[in-house]
């Protein structure tokens, strides 16, 4: 470009396209020129003072920098505050410039401004965040002294300024061991370490501090900001969350059942003092051992089979020395959003109780040999009388050549006899059942086998003996020849009660059931029923409501006693004059086991 | 057997026992009568008119105590003596305490006695005749 019309442009563009708003005024505060710039900022301003244009004012200002450059003829540069022509406050820098003539007259002031609205936003949202930010900020110097804080600063720690930051932040007399401060005054990088201290009311606090270099490209920084973040009441949680594991590990080492636990890998890192005393291992030993070794194989089929849990009520698990232990079963895999996370295996130990449960048959049993033989004594004392009687009323009768005394007491006598025959019969069912048979049978074919060994004495008595014996009933441990001496036992009662009371039609129903996992007999009657006091003594001793013609009064005590031997109950209900029900229940899981020859 | 004999009425649902006893009471010279219920037992006594009740205290349908309670109760057999015979219980059960368990009404007296079966013979007749001669 040649020099002339450099000059040229100079003279027409540079005003136009210098990036500053520029403005020309006049002792009256007149803009008498502007450039376009200056209009896009401000807008329209030709004719109008400059108060007008910057500020929306009808006056002048009280300070103009414009009126002392008039005066003393000197440039200026301010910081102004006004409103744009959108009617937005804005913040500019305004250098003022005065047009002096020859003789020292200053005509006009050129006035250019710099927008800095943004600037000064962005310093104001820096204070901003420097005050409220939630953590503790302050500025520290090379000798940790600190210059400037911000408001949460101060509130935590009283006036800081000017003291060290060990002194404000620990309450002590040299800089503390792990000060990142000191490292980022070293090397000028950030660095963050906890630190613990107190505020001034002395409440421990705990800290994460982090600290950053402020420099201005100098290596070594002058000065470095630390902002410390209160983290005393996430400790506060750590704290409590150690306590609840310290707990839960208490809980473990002193649960009644044993418990083994598995990582993700299926190796043991749990394994409590009761699992140690259940399997005679100890848990260092076992540590990081596989533990499928520990568990049934049913739980290992589950998992493979993708289940994650399992309750065995009884099953077995072997310990050091091979000796299989009952124990009840809960096992379940850790399951986190599909993910296995470990194994947990839960053992209760049944020896207790299956010994308690022994010791409870035992008594039980014990208890019913006690009754059964003191019923017999007073069953015999019935037949001695009877014996005595006969005796008695046959000499009677020879002494007074009374033929049909001598007759009634030989009856009597051969009653008696017989009844010691029936007992003979009881005793020998007694004795026999001291050791079951038990083998797997159908429990409705005992009750098919006497319902029909007894039609016959039913129908011959006019009594209607049926069975109501339901499909489905599974096959169970019995000894049949127990279970067939108690249901005859039952039913041949039932007969006898119905044909006692002969006013009205017999009947006598047996009955077989699953309720649960207890497999009941019923046997019904209509028949004259127990009163009270019969109903009291039907277990009570050898008991017989059908005088000494039937009936050794054993046959019930012999039921209860063959019941019992396979760990069932046998109970009655019972109303005068409408009749009884009789019920043998057979919890399954205590029938015996079946006989060697027999066993599955 | 003269009019004059003292009178029995034997309340047993067992025959072999009611005979036994009736015959041998009846060998010693006293009046009997042999009743097999509670229902009998009561209307025999009404006309029967005993000196003394030899009751079991295990019979079927109407227990041996209701039976001694209702005697009791009725003024016309409330004095008249009772011997229990029971192959059940033991002595403990009709004297004192014992008693008033089984019976607690103490309006209802106890037994003048009581013997356990198999019945001694001679003892029976010996309490017998302490209690009526």
């Amino acid at each position: 470009m040649p020099e002339t019309d450099l000059r040229n442009w100079l003279h027409t563009q540079l005003f136009e396209r210098v990036p500053a708003n520029i403005a020309i005024i006049d002792r009256d505060y007149r803009i008498v020129e502007a450039n376009q710039n200056f209009a896009e900022t401000f807008g329209e301003w030709k004719g109008k003072h400059c108060y007008e244009v910057y500020k929306g004012r009808s006056e002048h200002c009280e300070t103009c920098p414009a009126d002392q450059s008039f005066n003393d003829g000197k440039p200026r540069i301010n910081d102004e505050r006004g409103v744009d022509r959108f009617g937005k406050e804005s913040y500019y820098v305004v250098h003022v410039e005065p047009i002096v003539r020859d003789n020292g007259d200053v005509p006009f002031v050129i006035e250019m401004s710099h927008d800095v609205t943004e600037t000064h936003r962005l310093q104001r949202e820096y204070g901003f965040f420097f005050d409220r930010v939630p953590c503790l900020v302050s500025v520290i110097d090379r000798d940790f002294r600190i210059v400037r804080n911000n408001e949460l600063f101060q509130r935590t720690f009283g006036d800081a300024i000017g003291k060290q930051c060990h002194q404000v932040y620990a309450h002590a007399g040299s800089p503390c061991p792990d000060c990142p401060a000191r490292e980022t005054f070293a090397d000028g990088e950030i660095h963050a370490s906890p630190l613990a201290g107190a505020d001034q009311q002395g409440k421990v606090l705990h800290y994460i501090v982090t600290s950053a270099p402020i420099s201005r490209g100098e290596k070594r920084p002058s000065h470095v900001i630390a902002m410390a973040l209160d983290v005393s009441r996430a400790h506060g949680l750590e704290d409590q969350l150690k306590q609840a594991l310290a707990f839960q590990e208490k809980m473990i080492e002193n649960a009644i059942d044993g418990i083994i636990a598995a990582d993700a890998e299926g190796r043991v890192i749990i394994f409590n003092p009761f699992a140690e005393q259940l399997f005679k291992r100890s848990a260092e030993e076992v540590a990081g051992s596989p533990i499928a070794d520990f568990f049934p194989p049913e739980f290992a089929d589950e998992l493979s089979r993708g289940g994650t849990s399992i309750v065995l009520m009884e099953t077995k698990v072997r310990d050091r020395e091979g000796t299989l232990i009952p124990v009840r079963f809960h096992g379940v895999a850790l399951m986190s959003d599909g993910k296995r996370l470990g194994t947990a295996c839960f053992f209760r130990d049944l020896r207790d109780r299956k010994k308690l449960e022994q010791e409870r048959l035992d008594a039980e049993h014990l208890a019913a040999v006690v009754q059964t033989v003191a019923g017999m004594a007073h069953g015999v004392k019935n037949v001695l009388m009877g014996l005595e009687g006969g005796m008695y009323v046959v000499s009677s009768g020879l002494k007074k050549d009374d033929k049909v005394l001598v007759e009634k007491g030989w009856v009597m006598l051969e009653k008696n006899i017989k009844r010691i025959s029936g007992f003979a019969r009881d005793f020998l069912n007694f004795t026999k059942v001291r050791q079951l048979a038990a083998k797997r049978v159908d429990p409705n074919q005992v009750a098919r086998d006497v319902v029909e060994l007894y039609q016959d004495a039913a129908h011959h008595a006019g009594i209607e003996l049926r069975a109501s014996l339901p499909q489905g009933i599974a096959e169970a441990s019995l000894d049949p020849d127990g279970i067939h001496a108690c249901l005859s036992n039952l039913v041949s009662n039932a007969i006898d009660a119905c044909a006692a009371a002969d006013q009205k039609e017999g009947l006598v129903e047996v009955r077989t059931r699953e309720r649960g996992n207890v497999l009941v007999y019923e046997v019904a009657d209509n028949g004259c029923g127990l009163d009270d006091e019969a109903r009291q003594k039907v277990f009570a001793t050898v008991f017989s409501t059908k005088g000494s013609q039937k009936g050794t009064g054993l046959g019930l005590l012999v039921t209860r006693k063959i019941v019992h031997d396979h760990g069932g109950t046998v109970t009655f209900e019972s109303s005068y004059g409408e009749g009884s029900l009789f019920r043998m229940e057979f919890p399954r899981e205590r029938l015996p086991a079946p006989a060697n020859s027999d066993a599955r | 057997m003269t009019d004059g004999a003292k009178k029995i009425l034997i309340v047993d649902d067992e025959p072999d026992l009611g005979t036994y006893l009736a015959v041998l009471l009846g060998d010693q010279g006293y009046r009997t009568y042999q009743a097999r219920s509670g229902e009998e037992a009561l209307k025999a006594a009404a006309m029967f008119l005993p000196d003394l009740i030899c009751l079991d205290i295990m019979m079927p349908r109407q227990s041996g105590i209701a039976l001694y309670q209702k005697l009791k109760k009725d003024p016309r057999f409330r004095n008249v003596p009772a011997v229990f015979i029971s192959a059940f219980s033991t002595a403990r059960d009709f004297t004192g305490p014992g008693f008033r368990k089984l019976i607690p009404d103490a309006g209802v007296p106890e037994p003048e006695a009581y013997i356990e079966k198999p019945v001694d013979a001679a003892r029976l007749l010996e309490v017998i005749a302490g209690i009526i001669g």
